[in-house]
């Protein structure tokens, strides 16, 4: 129990997606102008990691590994095709999912649900995983974590972005250019937790 | 424009999947027995990039080969067991715990080995002679860095105490912090000459203020728990080798 | 939201002037980069250093002008209801066949990139030229627009990478420029190796190009 709530901590906090490995920035950027949609992608983007990565854990472990359907024939060549797959089927069940649940939010997404999909901290997840050899429950923990951790950093630019709009911003630094330079600075920021051991707290 | 005619939509996606699937599968049956001889070659050049020897030229394949043929390959257990490239199947039927088995004694891999039981963990020493008639011994160690596993090649002098080359890798340290361990000449440069050993302890000490002595090698700045990590690799790599290094040093 | 159809009929010769136009404007005022701002994750990770970001450039040139050009070819074809998972399908192939041939044939930089090259799939460029330009286009255009955008995105990637090697390292492709260590003169600029530091090279990057063209300054 101890090792995969670390694996969450860590995930949401130390290793976090954006800050940390940069990975989602593109929806990360284009949806933060506001925090209300902030809130709504990054709540989609924590259960399409939730989700994706231990399904992805499953296809690996048994259809894809070395030996795993047969003793020999190794499959890993189609990892990257099935595990996109699955994201995008994902992808569609929320897209539903939110339609019928919250057509408000439906339509203020917009285009950035279903570009959940191309997310690179969604594929960048099961890639990790793959890399680190995570198990079935480590898999779910690193999975919500780095969710959780996706939705506080988007929705922490989002706040700072929506105080910017005020501010006296040169005009060719305005909009693009100032958010890459806060969230450098706030990548920096981060690194302060970086070799933090959540279980030297335990 | 014209009426667009929409073939079958599951006919559409099975044909497309297999057209992809047939045109990967081709590529990586061609492609990956190269992939694999890269991957070993890679290896032979980490472990002889630590042997002190001039005349082995790393981005020669050709030199590479020549010196890799003249090293001898065993692998040992804690409690000082010896085995070589005769003895693969005893070796395999060793493997616990879900590790996977080898093709060949050159493919003994620590991260693989991790899975094993202790008693039944291998750990590799490679034996060069150089044309001097000196001999090198190169171990293996692996640890936990700051974000993931880090591991290293120390090849060490006749008395297999002094170090006299090393290798350090790393899964994902920080570029320019932990990654350094790896990257940087001048941190490595620092461990050839020092000490392992102190009587029957690991004594080699990565440490955050320089400080003289055969144990000591100033680490990198910025990166002080990936400098720790090099210490208890160290410390724990190394001591599985010391029942081995005794049996070798009453032999002589 | 399709560019409108470029007939180059109209045009003499192998590139005619719209087709240079597609090669042309993704490299300024339509970068894939500070423009459009796609792409940005793989910016930010493999500027590091020049080599790798020159690996990382030519690999999503190729995904991206063969992509464009596949997927041209089947415009017609593709059912509607099953668009996006066509596209996803032939670019996840494609990278997959990079990550294949990188391994055998350019293994040093595939351990460099390792999970960066399985990234190109996810990267914003390819999948978004494929619906703003291929998808409504024909082949040659498809292709010289793949092609224009991929460039566009590489010649920034290498930029950064110049900069943040120079001033992290010293050194351009490895090779020592401003020596640093012991016996050089150069303090190496750590901040420069700190992957966080590509956000502010892009940002600056970004300013530059539009104190320079003042029609690109966000109006919003």
């Amino acid at each position: 129990m101890g090792e995969t709530l670390n694996i969450f901590i860590k995930a949401a906090f130390i290793d976090n997606m954006i800050l940390a490995y940069f990975l989602g920035m593109c929806s990360y950027l284009a949806v933060s102008k506001t925090v209300k949609t902030a809130v709504g992608l990054g709540l989609a983007v924590i259960f399409v990691l939730g989700i994706t990565m231990p399904i992805n854990w499953a296809i690996n472990t048994y259809l894809l590994s070395d030996g795993a359907i047969i003793e020999g024939i190794n499959l890993t060549f189609l990892r990257l095709i099935l595990f996109i797959a699955v994201i995008a089927s994902m992808v569609q069940l929320v897209e539903m999912i939110i339609e019928k649940v919250s057509p408000a939010l439906y339509n203020s997404l917009g285009i950035f649900l279903p570009l959940i999909t191309v997310n690179c901290a969604i594929l960048g997840g099961s890639l990790f995983m793959v890399s680190r050899e995570y198990g079935f429950t480590e898999s779910v923990s690193f999975g919500l974590g780095s969710g959780v951790g996706w939705f506080l950093a988007i929705v922490a630019i989002a706040s700072i972005r929506e105080k910017l709009r005020t501010a006296d911003v040169p005009p060719a630094l305005r909009g693009l250019g100032i958010a890459f330079i806060i969230t450098g600075l706030m990548g920096i920021a981060f690194m302060s937790l970086a070799g933090l051991n959540p279980s030297d707290f335990n | 424009m014209g009426e667009k005619k929409e073939m079958n939509v599951y006919a559409y996606v099975f044909m497309i999947t297999s057209v992809t699937a047939l045109v990967l599968s081709l590529l990586y049956t061609s492609l990956n027995p190269i992939f694999e001889a890269n991957r070993a070659e890679a290896k032979k050049v980490a472990i002889l990039s630590c042997i002190p020897d001039s005349t082995i030229v790393l981005e020669d394949p050709e030199s590479v080969k020549t010196a890799y043929d003249s090293v001898k390959m065993i692998a040992i257990t804690t409690s000082g067991q010896i085995y070589t490239k005769k003895d693969l199947d005893k070796i395999n039927e060793m493997a616990t715990g879900g590790a996977k088995k080898y093709g060949e004694l050159a493919e003994l891999d620590l991260a693989n080995e991790e899975k094993r039981t202790e008693e039944n963990r291998l750990y590799p020493v490679y034996e060069y002679k150089a044309s001097n008639g000196k001999k090198t011994y190169v171990v293996a160690i692996r640890g936990n860095g700051l974000w993931d596993k880090i591991w290293g090649y120390i090849a060490l002098e006749e008395d297999l105490n002094t170090i006299s080359g090393i290798y350090f890798d790393h899964k994902n340290e920080t570029p320019g912090l932990g990654a350094e361990i790896k990257d940087s000449d001048a941190f490595k440069k620092q461990f050839i000459g020092k000490k392992v050993f102190e009587k029957d302890n690991v004594a080699l000490t990565v440490l955050k203020r320089p400080k003289k002595g055969e144990h000591y090698v100033t680490g990198i700045s910025g990166a002080t728990i990936t400098c720790d990590g090099v210490t208890a690799m160290f410390a724990k790599g190394m001591s599985k080798y010391e029942t081995y290094f005794d049996q070798l040093k009453n032999k002589k | 939201m399709a560019d409108t159809i470029v007939d180059s009929k109209k045009q003499g010769g192998l590139l005619g002037k719209e087709d240079m136009k597609l090669l042309k404007d993704p490299l300024h005022s339509n970068n894939p980069l500070t423009i459009q701002v796609l792409g940005i994750c793989s910016a930010l990770a493999v500027t590091g250093s020049v080599s790798k970001s020159l690996v990382m450039a030519v690999a999503l040139i190729f995904v991206c002008a063969a992509s464009s050009l596949i997927i041209s070819l089947l415009r017609n074809s593709i059912p509607s209801s099953i668009r996006m998972i066509v596209q996803l399908l032939v670019i996840a192939g494609l990278v997959q066949i990079v990550e294949i041939v990188l391994g055998a044939f350019a293994y040093t930089a595939y351990v460099e990139l390792s999970v960066f090259i399985g990234l190109i799939i996810t990267n914003c460029i390819v999948m978004g030229r494929l619906e703003a330009f291929a998808m409504g286009n024909n082949p040659k255009q498809a292709f010289l627009d793949g092609i224009g955008n991929g460039l566009g995105y590489g010649w920034i990637l290498v930029a950064m990478a110049v900069v943040r090697e120079l001033f992290g390292k010293g050194t351009f492709m490895g090779w020592t420029i401003l020596p640093t260590g012991p016996d050089g003169w150069y303090v190496a600029n750590n901040l420069m190796v700190l992957p966080a530091s590509s956000l502010f090279v892009i940002g600056i990057f970004i300013w530059i190009q539009r104190a320079v063209d003042p029609e690109l300054v966000d109006k919003s």
